[in-house]
């Protein structure tokens, strides 16, 4: 009986402290929330998820990250800002987006925050070519650049040892190299690019266009007249039909993942990609070929040319009808920050600060850093491969479809250029810029 | 039958305003399904028109004006719309038919008490009840060249070099006409297979006494009494296959070149791809005529085989 009583007195006694120590934690970590806010990015994001509760132990803002397929975020990011809600505070702005979000001010101007909170030391940490080309137009700064990530030609070192090849320059090196290591009968082909209707073959091949030269806005913002009818384009995309030869069977078909896969599994010895898909050819744990990856600049047609460098990346955006503008920026100081861009330099290999491009165990990783590092340096970096304007998706639409129709031999190469070229024209035109 | 009982009940003493007290209630019964309907149908409906009138593009917000039928003349003048028209024409026609003969042909199989076939009627519903889109990435993989099992087993058999069955124009449409089919014959064997058990088994034995064959039996007694379940399938099925997307968004994406590119297809890349709301809004609109008067006349028939059969 007595020892019941104590029992249910100890009992109570535990629940009295257990609630008041509940009480306690709970007002202190109201005490220390200061907030939430809502974050909607690509799929390339999903690495940050790790990261992100560092974030909220050292602000106290709880941060909804919603990761979703690029597509979606296009279509999800458009209707709230057309409707002007704030569901999502933060956006992860693609390069190719900055002239629809920023002619339309979706999006709100951060100038006045980096200002008053990036010193002059740290803002030139930040890489100069990524910083302009992803978040910077019309006099202001519309989002922070996150990512920032290359065009190059991959290609396998032991492979070019064994054929006594030296490291590709020009498209006639990519043409020999690929019909030479190609073994049919040992599954072994020479190259693989994304030729599969899309928006994945019209950037790979403005990628390949703007290594030999070329640029497919004659002089934007001053004059928007498309060049793809010229004979440097229709000269570049014979070579780039012509490397079908010493493609997988199914190359056709192939879109930007089926040239990873092909690379990752030594079925191939070259592919030109951004250096975000480079990253995945050389960690061992996804990479059969890794320890055996070269790197160097996407072709060019004569080797005396200048090296170019096709520019792509991510940048974070706050939501214009957002009140939450404060917290919003917090978040993407902190992800722009030089600790945070090296920890996920280390992951995905696209940091946009030098700070974190120059660290010892990223160049180790990543060894084609410094090559980055230099053509930031020498303003190598060719972000207007792909026209950061609203008319993109007509771009890829026309271009996709034509380059296509010439890899399936429906179309000659120069029709198929002829007809792109006038569409984009047309696109360019309705859209309200200048063609002269 | 319900409403009168309930009426006379409330208004049993005053017989001459019953029929109109009738009315009533049952109008009030109609209002929640009216309400919704409006809500439903109606106001997305006139949304789409009314925004099929306007140059609307949400990329440009400046861009926002009445253009009367201006779309519409565009969509006329338009060879993307006339070919995605075709080759919509050319899936539902070479669909529907592959899903109507073999759905028919396996209900016969299926209407056999054959050992473990409930077990195959049970698992062969299984496709039915995949996402379309999920469906079309299985078949993606399935079908590649690279490691799809399609080319491993083919090669076992002999064939050194199938095609490139989703990257060869000559093959895509018709590869996804199969994955369609593969989806939505389990539907059409469902129905038919509840028709088939639904038809007197002594008229197929007095067939039989008569001397029919089976091909006969089939051609005379199953078919004509099959022929309103199908001709109702065909309403669902042809329906369906017009709005085909889904599978074509996760294995072609309108490509090789523009040779599975559908009207619906056509539809999302203005509307979803360009942002263009305006020409997307009128091209739906014109979708929804197309599918609405097919899926009037298929009705009719429909009515007409109801009406034979009686």
């Amino acid at each position: 009986m007595i020892s019941g009583i104590k029992r249910r007195k100890t009992f109570g006694l535990i629940a009295a402290a257990t609630l008041t120590a509940t009480l306690m934690t709970s007002t202190a970590a109201l005490a220390q929330s200061k907030g939430s806010i809502t974050v909607s990015a690509v799929s390339s994001f999903k690495l940050i998820e790790a990261l992100v509760p560092e974030f909220t132990a050292e602000t106290g803002i709880a941060v909804d990250l919603q990761i979703l397929p690029y597509d979606q975020l296009r279509q999800r990011s458009t209707a709230e800002f057309v409707s002007g809600t704030a569901n999502s505070d933060v956006y992860a702005q693609d390069i190719v987006w900055l002239g629809e979000w920023s002619k339309n001010a979706y999006v709100r101007p951060l100038d006045d925050l980096i200002a008053r909170d990036i010193t002059p030391d740290d803002l030139k940490d930040v890489l100069p070519g990524a910083f302009d080309a992803v978040s910077k137009q019309g006099g202001k700064t519309w989002s922070f650049p996150v990512t920032a990530t290359y065009f190059l030609m991959y290609y396998r070192t032991d492979l070019f040892k064994q054929a006594g090849l030296a490291e590709p320059v020009t498209f006639a090196d990519i043409n020999t190299a690929a019909e030479k290591l190609t073994a049919k009968d040992k599954n072994q082909y020479g190259i693989d690019m994304p030729y599969k209707r899309g928006e994945s073959f019209a950037t790979w091949f403005l990628a390949a266009y703007a290594g030999a030269g070329g640029k497919i806005l004659k002089d934007a913002p001053t004059d928007f007249t498309p060049t793809l009818d010229s004979p440097v384009a229709a000269q570049v995309l014979k070579n780039y039909i012509g490397w079908l030869k010493s493609a997988p069977n199914g190359a056709i078909g192939h879109d930007r993942p089926d040239q990873t896969i092909a690379m990752q599994t030594g079925k191939i010895a070259m592919a030109a990609t951004f250096s975000v898909n480079g990253t995945e050819f050389v960690k061992p744990e996804v990479s059969s070929v890794a320890g055996k990856v070269g790197y160097t600049t996407m072709p060019r047609l004569e080797a005396s040319q200048k090296p170019v460098y096709p520019f792509g990346g991510f940048g974070m955006a706050i939501n214009a009808k957002t009140e939450k503008v404060e917290n919003s920026w917090a978040f993407i100081k902190w992800l722009s920050s030089a600790k945070v861009q090296t920890k996920l330099a280390l992951l995905n290999g696209t940091p946009m600060r030098y700070s974190a491009l120059r660290d010892a165990a990223v160049q180790a990783k990543f060894p084609w850093m410094p090559v980055v590092d230099k053509a930031e340096q020498a303003g190598q970096v060719s972000p207007d491969f792909r026209p950061r304007y609203p008319f993109w998706p007509q771009i890829v639409e026309a271009l996709g479809l034509q380059l296509n129709s010439a890899a399936l031999g429906t179309v000659t190469p120069e029709d198929a250029l002829k007809t792109a070229n006038e569409q984009i024209r047309k696109a360019i035109v309705a859209a309200g810029y200048p063609v002269k | 039958m319900t409403i009168p009982v309930i009426t006379s009940a409330i208004d049993a003493d005053n017989e001459e305003a019953r029929p109109r007290r009738v009315s009533n209630t049952a109008n009030l019964f109609l209002i929640p399904a009216g309400v919704m309907s409006v809500l439903l149908i109606g106001l997305p409906l006139l949304g789409l028109l009314v925004t099929s009138l306007f140059e609307f593009n949400l990329t440009q917000m400046a861009m926002y004006r009445f253009v009367w039928l201006s779309n519409y003349v565009t969509i006329v003048q338009d060879p993307a719309f006339w070919h995605a028209l075709r080759v919509t024409i050319a899936f539902v026609i070479e669909s529907v038919a592959l899903q109507i003969v073999a759905g028919v042909a396996i209900a016969l199989l299926f209407d056999h008490r054959l050992p473990g076939l409930s077990l195959i009627r049970t698992l062969f519903l299984a496709p039915m009840m995949i996402a379309p889109v999920f469906a079309g990435m299985i078949w993606r993989l399935f079908l590649s060249d690279d490691f799809g099992l399609a080319k491993y087993l083919l090669q076992l058999a002999g064939w050194s070099e199938p095609p490139l069955w989703l990257s060869n124009p000559a093959f895509a449409i018709h590869a996804v006409v199969i994955i369609v089919s593969w989806q939505w014959i389990p539907f059409v064997v469902l129905f038919c297979l509840a028709g088939l058990q639904i038809i007197p088994r002594d008229l197929y034995e007095a067939a039989k006494l008569d001397g029919a064959g089976p091909i006969r039996r089939f051609t005379a007694i199953t078919l004509p009494l099959l022929m309103p379940i199908i001709s109702t399938v065909l309403v669902f099925r042809v329906i369906d296959a017009l709005k085909v997307f889904d599978v074509i968004y996760a294995t072609t994406g309108g490509g090789p070149g523009d040779s599975t590119e559908t009207l619906s297809y056509l539809v999302y890349q203005q509307a979803m791809g360009f942002f263009n709301m305006g020409y997307g809004a009128a091209l739906a609109t014109v979708m929804l005529i197309v599918v609405a008067t097919l899926a009037l006349i298929l009705i009719k028939f429909n009515e007409r085989i109801a009406k034979g059969r009686a």
